[in-house]
């Protein structure tokens, strides 16, 4: 990072810059836009959320203003494609974002996402030691609805929050008059949520795979509040996953959480609705808002009834609800699929739901199945789907729901996960029928290739491709990029310019180019090909052919390291051309185009056209001399006795004619010699 | 003809000239030789090489001739020499000098040196002419390859 002031210039893509103090600044200060300075040397730790840290901003063109800085965590990764949305978003119940970009934390090597958030002067609502919510179903109402307002304004963008916790409200004001929700982009959705917060379905997921779930999910959190509030404490924080998930299943989460706390009737009501179990009968936010803004209706509470008569026996245990039982095929998939085979899931679905209707489906979408998975977690994942469509997907050691199957890649990518899972996953094209099922979700356009990416082990595909395709918050994680936050390509050419070493080899890794196909789409299919040619020329001329285009529509002008990196490996570009002398002349060009880091003159000098005609021409030509040249080396070496043989012949030939011609001449000279005498 | 002239009939018709005839003959014969004496004393002992080698290599007629003809052209020195003063004192007095002899035998020699030297030094020039072709060729196809690298000559 030697090049900071070049590498962390500007590029204003989608509200997107990196920013670096370009005043003098003390060393823990970073300008962000110019405009807001961060000092990390002032942490504000009572308004660190969602992992990220948050520290002082001041404004340097309003300084009356009050704001912090969150600074994300590489842990996770904030979610970049709801920033614009959120910062237009002027919600009064909502903690306004004012800015974010990129920047480069100070004395370190990481370039991570800030958020400038307008600072809240009441402090966090759960620090507040009055309790003035405890007991007051009427301040809590009122509240209640001030928040689905808010979860309504998002929920306009299709933006659910999932950071609703008491840990993640704040007194906007001094005199505390007005409550806002905090951050919601800092990290994966629902992923600091502590599980007392989370409903029972995105219990079983993993953390990082719950998923941006539905405007219900953030309605059971907002319950949970309201009623932690009521009761005056927040529970069960320091109880683990496992155990609250086994009291909700067992108790139901309302039952479990409210415990023996006397509650007000009417006040109940609403927060069992907001509670229930099952996402279906939840209350949504439109719901809650129609009912709890006419004030004169009587909310009621009518339980569906989820206990059936008979049980199904699994492991030796009984279980009476459909969720308990999916759960519990989940968890035990070997004998879940004995279970199957002998007909008692069947049996159970016919006579107990009565439901045989299912039973049918199941049967046919099991037999259709070609099953070699192992303990067929397949077939078991089919028969969950169809048994409880709103939990998620159990594949291996792996629960998740498809809405989060690109960050859970990220997670695992990052934190070196085994990924084995992942791929049976997306090989098993479940994420379909589950999205089949679903009332309130749509599958991504690009749902049904991503069998094919994660099969393909080719170059821009595999799972790279599916985490990248599916969601637009995965920055690139490319280790050519180091620690660096890219979450658009415009920036990628900058940060290899900065990260190039000489000790790398290719300028690009599966990763990157993965991540370049799904942001810049179809136009880059030929350079896969070509990257995927195992031509080493041809590599070359396409990895150089892609960053020229990025260069010349994101810049910047001038990228002298990537360009070196790129002569390095255009070698056997270069080489490609036949003539000796021409290559060396590259090879001199070459090294003046690194200096100017101008990439699409290196493009015109190894592309060109004219040169490569010119050069396949005479090259022919010279292999035709040539292979005539070694006939005639090869005729001359296998005839070399023949031209012996006739050399001797001629040589006694010769001999015969030079006695001939001397006993002549001796005749004639004698004869005259004789007469003469 | 080959019954006409089988020895059957030879034996039975007997020789084909009569006593007489031989006689004649003989007499023609030893005329001859009185008549030709000197000369066939000069060509006799002169052509010694070449009658040689009539016998011990009759097949080898390119030898014969190159040998032959030195052998002759030698000889004729003093063929013509014993024709101004013919007689077979003359023809003796030739051989008794040695020169005569070195000059007449020795011609045949050269024809010898001649047929087996000539071969050898043509055999040579041939190879030298070839090896020079080959290496301009190498030469020619080393500055191609300069030029456009080993793969123009193929892989």
């Amino acid at each position: 990072m030697s090049n900071e002031s070049e590498i962390l210039s500007d590029a204003p893509i989608r509200g997107v810059s990196v920013s670096q103090n370009s005043d003098a600044l003390s060393g823990l200060q970073v300008k962000l836009k110019e405009r807001y300075l961060i000092d990390f040397g002032e942490p504000i730790e009572t308004l660190d959320v969602n992992g990220a840290k948050a520290y002082k901003v001041s404004d340097r063109i309003d300084s009356d203003k009050l704001l912090f800085a969150l600074i994300c965590s590489h842990d996770t990764t904030p979610r970049h494609s709801i920033l614009p949305y959120i910062k237009s978003l002027k919600s009064p119940h909502l903690l306004s974002l004012i800015e974010y970009g990129t920047i480069k934390v100070p004395h370190t090597s990481e370039i991570s996402m800030a958020l400038i958030y307008q600072r809240p002067l009441g402090g966090r609502v759960i620090d507040d030691t009055s309790l003035p919510f405890r007991e007051n179903p009427e301040k809590l109402l009122n509240l209640g609805k001030n928040i689905l307002y808010a979860l309504r304004d998002l929920n306009a963008y299709g933006i659910t929050h999932r950071a609703i916790r008491l840990q993640n409200l704040f007194y906007l004001d001094e005199t505390k008059e007005n409550i806002v929700l905090g951050d919601c982009i800092a990290s994966f959705p629902a992923y600091h949520q502590p599980a007392v917060y989370e409903a029972i379905e995105t219990l079983i997921a993993k953390k990082e795979s719950r998923g941006s779930g539905t405007d219900k999910n953030d309605v059971y959190s907002l319950g949970v509040v309201l009623l932690f509030l009521y009761i005056g404490k927040e529970n069960w924080l320091d109880v683990s996953l496992e155990e609250i998930l086994s009291v909700k299943l067992k108790k139901g989460s309302y039952a479990a959480l409210s415990n023996d706390n006397k509650i007000q009737a009417a006040f109940a009501n609403i927060l069992r609705n907001m509670l229930i179990d099952n996402p279906i009968n939840r209350w949504g936010i439109t719901n809650a808002l129609e009912l709890l803004e006419n004030k004169n209706s009587k909310i009621s509470y009518a339980p569906v009834q989820e206990t059936l008569k008979k049980a199904l026996t699994i492991s030796g245990q009984k279980y009476y609800t459909v969720r308990d039982v999916s759960y519990a095929l989940q968890q035990n998939p070997k004998e879940a699929f004995e279970l199957y085979n002998s007909g008692k899931i069947a049996e159970w679905i016919k006579n107990s739901l009565e439901f045989e209707e299912l039973a049918h489906i199941i049967d046919k979408a099991v037999k259709s199945t070609v099953d070699n998975s192992p303990y067929h977690e397949l077939s078991i994942a089919k028969i969950c789907i169809y048994l409880t469509p709103y939990f998620p997907i159990k594949i291996g050691k792996t629960t998740l729901f498809p809405d989060a199957l690109s960050k859970s890649l990220y997670y695992a990518y990052t934190h070196h996960e085994d990924l084995n899972d992942y791929a049976r996953f997306c090989s098993y094209d479940l994420i379909r029928l589950w999205y089949s099922l679903q009332n309130d979700s749509r599958a991504n356009i690009t749902i049904s290739d991503i069998r094919g990416y994660a099969a393909s082990p080719a170059i821009g595909y595999g799972l790279e491709r599916v985490m990248y395709e599916l969601d637009d918050d995965i920055p690139c994680i490319s280790k050519l990029l180091a620690n660096d936050y890219v979450s658009t390509p415009t920036r990628i050419l900058r940060v290899l310019d900065a990260n190039y070493n000489n000790s790398q080899e290719k300028p690009y890794d599966n990763n990157l180019i993965a991540y370049l196909r799904s942001k810049m789409g179809k136009k880059i299919d030929g350079i896969i090909i070509d990257l995927n040619s195992k031509i080493s020329a041809l590599e070359a001329s396409a990895i150089l052919r892609l960053f020229t285009t990025m260069q010349n529509k994101f810049g910047p002008q001038e990228l002298p390291k990537l360009a070196q990196w790129l002569s390095v490996f255009s070698m056997p570009l270069i080489k490609s051309y036949h003539n000796v002398r021409y290559q060396k002349f590259l090879e001199k060009e070459l090294l003046k185009i690194n200096k100017s880091g101008r990439l699409y003159e290196m493009q015109e000098l190894l592309e060109n056209e004219e040169a490569r005609k010119k050069d396949t021409s005479e090259f022919n030509i010279a292999r035709k001399t040539v292979a005539k040249l070694l006939a005639e080396k090869n005729m001359l070496i296998s005839s070399d006795n023949k031209w012996e043989d006739a050399a001797r012949d001629m040589a006694i030939k010769g001999a015969c004619l030079l006695a001939v011609v001397v006993m002549i001449i001796s005749f004639v000279v004698n004869f005259f010699r004789t007469i003469k005498l | 003809m080959s019954k006409k002239i089988s020895p059957v009939k030879r034996n039975g018709s007997g020789s084909r000239f009569n006593i007489l005839q031989r006689f004649l003959l003989l007499i023609l014969v030893a005329i001859a030789l009185m008549t030709t004496l000197p000369l066939v004393v000069v060509l006799f002992i002169g052509l010694l090489p070449t009658l040689t080698l009539m016998i011990i290599d009759p097949k080898n007629i390119n030898k014969l001739i190159v040998v032959g003809c030195f052998n002759l052209a030698g000889v004729f020195v003093y063929v013509f020499n014993i024709m101004r003063n013919y007689s077979i004192d003359n023809a003796l007095f030739v051989f008794s000098d040695i020169f005569n002899l070195i000059l007449m035998l020795g011609a045949a020699g050269v024809g010898l040196v001649v047929y087996y030297e000539m071969p050898l030094l043509f055999t040579y020039l041939a190879r030298a002419t070839n090896q020079r072709h080959i290496a301009s060729i190498d030469d020619r196809i080393a500055k191609l390859k300069e030029i456009w690298g080993p793969d123009v000559a193929g892989k």
